[in-house]
């Protein structure tokens, strides 16, 4: 009887282990596609929303390398020389005027839907600890449905419910939750821009559609272009060196 | 016509029964006490309120508000913000009223993060012009009735550092010891000076500007004293990349209630006239004034209640002691029918009486409760009180007019409470009455 | 109802009743007598006879179950409680058995109480109808006297002067010497003989003193209700 208890709870850790591990798996391929690469990358990004009447529409420039990355602002004119400095988990806003910079949060609203944390690459796989949930077909493709939980209070999220397609490990669809589950806004990525990485080409995001869940109408969409893999020095993701 | 010798007698009646006159005099006189220090307390503390409220916390006698601006400016800042039309067209409206306007100021508020060394928290920007904020904290209304909150300010004021500095800022106490700057500022070096605050644009949009911490404030409560910052109104703007305001305070030379309400009344109608979209509230609307409005109530209801309660008993021992007086003269009330005075004019007799007994009441009432109230403020006794940071002084104020109608309605209980005792007996018979005992010779 | 001018009260045909407990007493049965002006008449009667009622009637500090009561002309029963005041106050005086004197007034200020009540009376008129009245009555010596200072005699004076103080026509004296000594009571009862000449004031007093009788001018017997002669 207790070998057969200690059998069975073998049986079911290492089932939840072995989810566990194809959750991640699945996270690590899908954040490649959204700019969660080791090597470095840039691209640019052109940020519009839709919100309360109003509407905005603001370019950045994105250098990432690992888990590092530097935005900065674009157009308009009134904000170029606005910078966001991602090192790790930390983030920073400097302009030109400012003495230093200042730290700020991946969880603020950058512009309309869109949150700090969502105008750079994406860790999710450094950043959550995820399950398989289900699984469900979006738009036609097969999916594994996952439960993301922030590991951490400084990450964009404190959950995340995410739809990857199984055949292509990219993430399809989105929805972002509080802690206590209930979503507030949802997302949906379409992949048809490519990079080159190691002469293999590699498809990177090229749109992402951001609503919000109670307010319909307020949206953010975010298109990616010119990826490119660049080698960046390290220095440039030195908060030190902003002010210089 | 009443004539002196009737109130002669009427004075003279009170001393028939010594004891029972003093102890109804004394029961009169300790209810006028009680109702006059639990009402001179609740004047103080109204005085206090209403200097915090106006004074301490800067919004006027009368706020200027974007219509709907005060429940949506934080959330749709660039649709409720007062514009710099808007702003010119107000001032020219009270310029039209200076006679009773002492100052008016704008202000332009945010939220956002203050970053100083390693250190970043949440804080609250308040913009106003600084010279406003000097003639704030100096206001005699404060010194004299807020002294609490103004006896902790820094001896530095931002109107006066601001001259050479123009991003010089004030940060409230809380805010100080969570970024680690809690000595006098005056001796810091420029690194632990130079901060920098990020907020968002009036159109939403994250933006951030370099301060200099210059001195020190307490906000005087506990929910802001760990957020709050004020700033030159130039900074908030720089910050919130507007020329606009949230509210504009105007404070009046009478800061009486009725004055703020009838002021604002007056504004709002003027800028119906002129369709500018902005309203005008007193202080003493819910919505500015909440904290003075829901306790004064509370305060009010308590005194209404209490004093019901005292001037009840009061006549109640008045009506035992006239009843007893009564009982006891009855047959001289016949007597004076018998010569001819009408039933009114023998309980006018005894109407006098009651005047007298509450006259004198009343004075010495008046007398003894200012004394206990100056024993009471010079005792110097703190309480805590809720909504605020520091223990207030317990003093007592207990104005003529109060004391002027505390005794009407004394006098008032007394002479109806006996008018109506002795009105049944006065119209009994006389041939009934000139068989009751006692009181004639 | 026509009356021969000389006649001052008239009352006729009175009946008054009172409830004492569960009985009902009949104190006046169908009582009629006339008062001529300026008479000094003395109503005698056991105790019980009637003689108070009747001069509470008259007094109009009582009223009548039946029956009519003229006084100076006046039907007292269309009169209301403020004009049989101001009848009181004007025409009639009151001296009673016990005095009833205010302890807390002095004696010319006891005597001065019904004419407060006349404003047509200056306060100069009032002080010299009251000095008048003092010396009237023999105690203008007492005038700054509390009651409570002065002899059962001397506080019947005071009484007296208060009634006569407004010059009454009438006065009504119920008992007046029922708490004197015989010697005060005498000079009580020759006082007011004297006043009755000097000023002509008609004077109505009930008393059981059959030896005041001889000194009267006129004695009126009442028992059971009615006059009897």
């Amino acid at each position: 009887m207790k070998n057969a208890a200690l059998v069975l709870l073998l049986f079911f850790a290492s089932a939840t282990a072995a989810r566990a591990d194809e959750a991640y798996d699945l996270l690590k391929a899908s954040d490649r596609a959204r700019g969660g690469f080791e090597d470095g990358l840039t691209w640019e990004v052109r940020l519009r929303s839709w919100e309360g009447g109003r509407e905005s529409d603001r370019t950045f420039s994105v250098k990432a390398r690992g888990v590092d990355a530097i935005v900065e602002a674009l157009q308009p004119a009134k904000f170029k020389g606005e910078t966001y400095l991602f090192n790790d988990r930390t983030m920073w806003f400097f302009k030109p005027s400012l003495r230093k910079p200042i730290a700020i949060s991946a969880r603020q609203k950058l512009t309309g839907q869109a949150a700090n944390g969502d105008i750079a690459s994406t860790n999710y796989a450094r950043d959550y600890d995820a399950v398989v949930e289900k699984a469900d077909v979006v738009g036609g493709q097969k999916t594994k449905v996952l439960l993301l939980k922030a590991k951490s209070e400084q990450v964009t999220y404190d959950k995340i419910r995410y739809w990857v397609s199984e055949k292509t490990k990219q993430a399809v669809k989105a929805e972002f939750m509080s802690l206590q589950g209930k979503p507030f806004k949802t997302a949906t990525f379409e992949y048809k821009n490519s990079i080159v990485i190691g002469g293999k080409p590699q498809p990177f995001i090229s749109r992402m559609t951001i609503e919000d869940v109670k307010a319909k109408g307020d949206r953010s969409v975010m298109e990616y272009s010119k990826p490119k893999v660049v080698k960046h020095p390290i220095a440039i993701f030195n908060v030190n060196n902003l002010s210089r | 016509m009443n004539s002196m010798l009737e109130w002669r007698l009427a004075a003279r009646n009170l001393k028939r029964n010594p004891r029972r006159t003093l102890s109804t005099a004394v029961a009169l006189v300790v209810a006028y006490i009680g109702v006059a220090l639990l009402a001179g307390h609740v004047i103080r503390s109204e005085k206090t309120l209403k200097a915090h409220t106006v004074y301490v916390n800067r919004v006027g006698h009368v706020s200027v508000y974007k219509k709907g601006g005060i429940d949506n400016f934080d959330i749709r800042p660039d649709k409720y913000e007062i514009t710099e039309t808007e702003l010119a067209a107000l001032t020219a409206l009270l310029q039209a009223r200076s006679g009773e306007v002492e100052r008016s100021g704008a202000f332009l508020w945010t939220v956002g993060l203050l970053s100083a060394g390693q250190r970043t928290i949440p804080v609250f920007v308040e913009g106003l012009e600084p010279d406003l904020d000097g003639f704030l904290g100096a206001h005699p209304r404060v010194k004299q009735y807020a002294e609490e909150m103004t006896s902790r300010r820094s001896p530095v004021k931002l109107s006066e550092v601001v001259a050479s500095a123009p991003d010089a800022i004030s940060i409230s106490r809380g805010v100080g010891e969570l970024i680690d700057r809690t000595r006098d500022l005056r001796q810091a070096s420029r690194a632990d000076l130079d901060v920098v605050i990020a907020g968002r644009t009036i159109e939403g949009d994250l933006n951030a500007v370099n301060a200099t911490l210059a001195t020190h404030h307490t906000t005087g409560t506990p929910y802001l004293e760990d957020m709050s910052v004020i700033a030159p109104l130039s900074l908030a703007r720089e910050l919130m990349a507007t020329k606009g305001s949230s509210r504009v305070s105007i404070f009046l030379n009478e800061n009486e209630r009725s004055a703020a309400e009838s002021f604002a009344a007056s504004l709002q109608s003027a800028f119906d006239a002129e369709n500018l979209d902005l309203e005008a509230l007193p202080f003493t609307d819910d919505r500015i004034g909440l904290y003075y409005t829901g306790t004064m109530r509370f305060l009010l209801v308590m005194i209404g209640f209490f004093s019901v309660l005292i001037f009840g008993a009061s006549a109640l021992i008045l009506v035992n002691s006239m009843t007893m007086s009564i009982m006891e003269r009855s047959r001289e009330m016949g007597t004076l029918r018998a010569l001819g005075y009408a039933p009114d004019r023998v309980r006018s007799l005894f109407v006098k009486e009651a005047f007298w007994l509450s006259l004198f009441a009343s004075v010495s009432g008046i007398a003894l409760s200012e004394a206990i109230g100056a024993a009471i403020g010079g005792a110097g006794i703190y309480f805590e009180s809720a909504g605020f940071l520091y223990p207030l002084r317990l003093r007592v104020l207990i104005e003529p007019w109060f004391h002027a109608t505390t005794a009407l309605v004394l006098i008032g209980i007394a002479t109806g409470c006996s008018a109506w005792i002795v009105t049944k007996t006065c119209k009994e018979r006389v041939s009934t009455l000139l068989l009751e005992s006692g009181a004639v010779i | 109802m026509a009356m021969n001018p000389e006649i001052l009260v008239r009352v006729h045909d009175v009946g008054k009743s009172y409830r004492l407990g569960e009985i009902q007493i009949q104190a006046l049965n169908g009582l009629s007598i006339d008062i001529q002006a300026g008479e000094f008449t003395a109503l005698i009667g056991a105790s019980g006879s009637g003689k108070s009622t009747l001069l509470n009637l008259i007094g109009c500090i009582d009223e009548p179950d039946r029956g009519a009561i003229v006084i100076d002309g006046q039907d007292v029963a269309r009169l209301d409680e403020v004009q049989k005041s101001e009848l009181r106050n004007r025409k009639i005086g009151f001296i009673f058995q016990s005095f009833n004197l205010i302890p807390v007034l002095t004696v010319e200020e006891n005597i001065e109480l019904p004419l407060l009540i006349q404003p047509e009376v200056s306060p100069v008129e009032r002080a010299r109808r009251v000095q008048a009245a003092l010396q009237d009555v023999g105690i203008a010596e007492y005038k700054s006297h509390y009651p409570d200072r002065l002899s059962g005699g001397q506080r019947q004076r005071v009484a007296i002067a208060r009634a006569l103080v407004t010059d009454p026509k009438l006065i009504l004296a119920d008992e007046p010497t029922a708490n004197l000594d015989s010697k005060t009571a005498h000079k009580i009862i020759d006082l007011l003989l004297e006043l009755n000449k000097k000023k002509n004031v008609t004077f109505f007093f009930c008393s059981h003193d059959e030896k005041l009788i001889g000194r009267v001018g006129r004695v009126v017997h009442i028992a059971d209700g009615v006059i009897k002669t």
